[in-house]
């Protein structure tokens, strides 16, 4: 019983440090902007696909290849926001139809993709996948064999990697910092040379640009087909919230937690009740503590 | 004075750990014109909304009409005649000017409205502002006074017996500045006890029958506009030491 | 519309479809008009709450499939009463789940209102899911009964029943857009605070906007599961269904209430057309497209279109 937790728990923390990947652009582009892309979770499965496709057809690693569409996926995201703005922020309509127009979104990409492959669940081939890390083997835990599955382990550090790279980025260097102003004072922005189209162009075509790097982790971690991306909408909104608008290190522990919850309700309750329970914790955090864990206020 | 309108006891209002407003005790006279003063950030603004019910004090009541309306929500404030203009004017704006009117006649003065045709009423709010050449317009794309305008008309329409007018005056010439005074003035006529916070010295000193002084949250002075204009605190509070 | 001229037009369509049901004889069109009038309902109850009061929200599927299912339950639990009981009850049951939805996440505003309601919906879609005695992931098959009194077939019942709900939806959606309510309801919807301060009770109008937008849509899914004989979660609770609720209005015009019925002829009809003659993939890619181009480009609907250029006429004539 507490091997089984434990491993449920170590399995909780790698698949939340996936999570973060994923919840890592709406957290720029919710969390700063204020733009509430709901189909993030749609570009992720993008992603998926192109690895899906790149690894069938020439054997490349998936993650490698996410890394080599960067450019690709950053520059879909400049043309996204370019369009969300003309329509939209420029208006002053954001609330009612900005919602509406990534719902549609999110459905055309979800149609475009059964269009071209069909409704069958998609994975990818590579020499880690199928292997584990018994963490027994390298200390000893008095009898209990904890495994770290490397399907999990590799997406775990890229995404803690690139979230590190995000957090860093955004703190330190001067297109992050302008990124991190806009959303709080876009006038003291123009006044200091910047000008805040373009940040906030920028800092989509990052967050879509991460999106590229979840997809192949997700389809690294189990399966992918057309409709998977509905699944992740409550959890990276759950995860957003719940760390806290614009916070990045907050959204990589909201997501850990989130992680660690629905492992353990679906290992100890049933598998069929752990997609409530992002959404559930949402509606927790919505309820509660709506600025999050570390949200700023 | 006969029964004071409004008394708000003991009021206070917290943001987390900061206090905005610590223990302030006001009362008004029915239809009397009282003025609001203060620093930026004294709390102006708070205390109106704590009035209104856009806000809910921690501590202290307010007082209505003989009636506690501590916790009440703003809606039922406006029912019972507190109603309040805001300082960035916020004109519903799907609806012509007439139609802005239609929301406060129905809903917050339903108890106090006369039987007649409503659109004829509303014209008489729209021409004590001025705007009843404009009725049908949509109320999106005025000017700033227009806005003004507009907004004084909707609060008019609303019956109330108490007026907060928040900065009515911010930002408009000094013409314009007389115009919304003239209309505060026309409103207090017909029965309406007024709060007027603003920043425009001639005005408040113009229309103000006493003036209360918040600093940081407290009241510091409260008297007549002679009073204040020789009241060392509200000079060290305006000026520093 | 003038009030007379519109219940002439309601009784009217009412009685052409009776006579309809006599006259027809190839059954497809049943079919078809009544996937039409549920996209209808659909659209008229989410404008309720989503254009009369400004609160999108992305779970009115949710409300949709509880009314299927409360049907379904009803079928289980009281062995195949008649759908008419199902038809009373099933509005009754998800006003009150929009009653209580709306009680815990009206609080919230804009974007966290819309992404509670998706969570209440899928929350209620794995309750379903989990619960056995409704079919859980399974399924649900349900019987038509053979024999139907008046009709020849029990899709033409199927079909005067959802005809009568879409009257009374249209019925109750213009009440609310040209009564007080519906001017309440407008006020929040342009600017929430300015109209709680100039009396307009704000949390109980958007709770009847709630409670009206849940019964309505669990009125569209009550008759559902007889139209379809097999009911289950995932395709109940489908986001399809969210999508058209959403689509409907945004094209045909969400300010009034004639414009879902505009967008729900529309949509229907390309819906049907598209499905039969191509195929449904495309279908979905159609709405899609369509949903997103109205919104970006035109987002006050055809309603909007008209008035548009009504207004430029008359500027013209002047």
């Amino acid at each position: 019983m507490i091997e089984l937790f434990i491993n449920a728990v170590v399995a909780g923390v790698l698949l939340g440090g996936f999570y973060a990947a994923v919840a890592l652009g709406l957290s720029i582009v919710f969390g700063r902007l204020d733009i509430v892309n709901i189909a993030h979770p749609a570009f992720v499965i993008i992603g998926s696909y192109i690895a899906f496709y790149v690894n069938e057809n020439f054997g490349l690693d998936p993650i490698v290849t996410s890394f080599l569409f960067l450019p690709i996926f950053f520059l879909l995201g400049i043309g996204m926001y370019r369009f969300y703005y003309v329509c939209f922020e420029r208006t002053g309509q954001e609330s009612l139809s900005g919602l509406a127009y990534f719902f549609g979104i999110m459905f055309i990409i979800e149609v475009l993709i059964i269009l071209v492959y069909g409704v069958d669940y998609r994975n990818v081939q590579a020499p880690y996948i199928g292997y584990s890390l018994w963490i027994n083997d390298w200390i000893p835990l008095g009898g209990f064999r904890v495994s770290l599955p490397y399907r999990m382990l590799v997406p775990f550090v890229v995404a803690a990697v690139v979230t590190g790279g995000v957090y860093l980025y955004l703190s330190k260097t001067y297109l992050g910092r302008a990124i991190l102003a806009v959303s709080q004072d876009r006038v003291a922005l123009q006044l200091m040379g910047a000008n805040p189209i373009k940040v906030k162009q920028w800092a989509f075509g990052i967050a879509i640009a991460t999106a590229a790097i979840a997809g192949a982790l997700l389809i690294v971690i189990h399966p992918v087909e057309p409709s998977v991306g509905r699944l992740y909408i409550g959890r990276v909104f759950a995860i957003v919230i719940l760390g806290g608008m614009g916070s990045i290190s907050g959204t990589f522990f909201a997501a850990l937690m989130i992680g660690i919850a629905e492992t353990l309700i679906s290992t100890f309750i049933g598998p069929s009740w752990a997609p409530a329970a992002a959404y559930g914790i949402l509606l927790v955090t919505l309820a509660v503590r709506p600025q999050g864990l570390f949200g700023r206020a | 004075m006969t029964e004071p309108i409004l008394s708000v006891t003991n009021l206070t209002k917290r943001f987390g750990g900061f206090v905005a407003l610590d223990g302030v005790n006001v009362s008004l006279g029915d239809k009397e014109r009282l003025g609001l003063i203060g620093p930026n950030g004294s709390g102006k603004t708070t205390l109106i909304n704590c009035i209104s019910g856009a806000l809910f004090n921690e501590q202290g009541k307010v007082n209505f009409a003989g009636s506690d309306v501590t916790g009440t929500t703003a809606s039922r404030r406006a029912k019972l005649g507190i109603i309040r203009t805001f300082q960035i004017p916020r004109p519903f704006r799907s609806m012509t000017i007439i139609e802005n009117l239609l929301i406060p006649m129905e809903y917050a003065a339903s108890g106090r409205m006369e039987s007649r045709n409503l659109r004829d009423q509303a014209m008489e709010s729209l021409e004590i502002v001025g705007l009843q050449d404009r009725a049908d317009e949509n109320s999106a794309n005025l000017t700033q006074i227009d806005m003004r305008r507009l907004e004084l008309a909707r609060a008019l329409s609303a019956k109330p017996s108490l007026l907060l007018s928040d900065e009515t005056m911010a930002g408009l010439s000094s013409s314009e500045v007389d115009e919304v005074l003239d209309m505060l003035f026309a409103l207090n006529e017909r029965g309406v006890a007024v709060i007027m916070i603003e920043h425009i010295m001639r005005a408040v000193m113009k229309y103000s029958e006493r003036i209360v002084v918040l600093d940081a949250g407290k009241k510091i002075a409260d008297g007549s506009p002679d009073e204040i204009v020789n009241n060392r605190d509200v000079e060290r509070a305006y000026l520093g030491e | 519309m003038k009030l007379n001229k519109f219940w002439f037009i309601i009784a009217a369509v009412f009685l052409i479809g009776i006579a309809f049901t006599m006259v027809a004889d190839n059954e497809f069109y049943f079919y078809a008009t009544y996937a039409v009038m549920q996209l209808m309902i659909m659209g008229i109850a989410w404008n309720i709450l989503g254009g009369f009061t400004g609160y999108v929200n992305f779970g009115s599927g949710g409300f949709f499939a509880a009314g299927a299912y409360t049907t379904v339950f009803l079928h289980r639990a009281f062995d195949a009463p008649p759908l008419l009981i199902a038809v009373l009850v099933a509005p009754m049951v998800c006003g009150l789940i929009g009653l209580g939805v709306g009680y815990f996440t009206l609080r919230l505003k804009g974007v966290y209102f819309a992404i509670a309601t998706l969570a209440v919906a899928i929350i209620l879609e794995t309750i379903v899911v989990n619960w056995e005695f409704v079919g859980g992931a399974g399924g649900y098959y349900l019987l038509i009964p053979e024999n139907v009194v008046f009709f020849d077939s029990y899709i033409e019942w199927l079909f005067v029943l959802i005809l009568a709900i879409t009257l009374i939806a249209i019925i109750v959606s213009r009440y609310l857009n040209s009564s007080k309510i519906g001017q309440g309801l407008a006020a929040i919807r342009d600017d929430e605070l300015a109209a709680e301060s100039m009396g307009v009770p704000t949390l109980k109008l958007k709770l009847i906007s709630t409670t009206v937008m849940g019964g309505l849509m669990g009125a569209a899914g009550a008759p559902f599961p007889y139209f379809i004989t097999f009911v289950e979660p995932a395709s109940a609770f489908n986001l399809l269904v969210a999508v058209m609720a959403i689509a409907v209005p945004m094209i045909g015009g969400t300010a009034s209430w004639i414009g879902p019925v505009i967008g729900g002829l529309l949509l229907g009809t390309i819906q049907e057309t598209v499905t039969v003659n191509i195929s449904s993939e495309l279908n979905l890619l159609i709405v899609g497209v369509v949903l997103v181009g109205f919104i970006s480009l035109a987002p006050q609907g055809i309603t909007g279109l008209y008035q548009d250029f009504m207004r430029k006429r008359r500027k013209g004539n002047d």
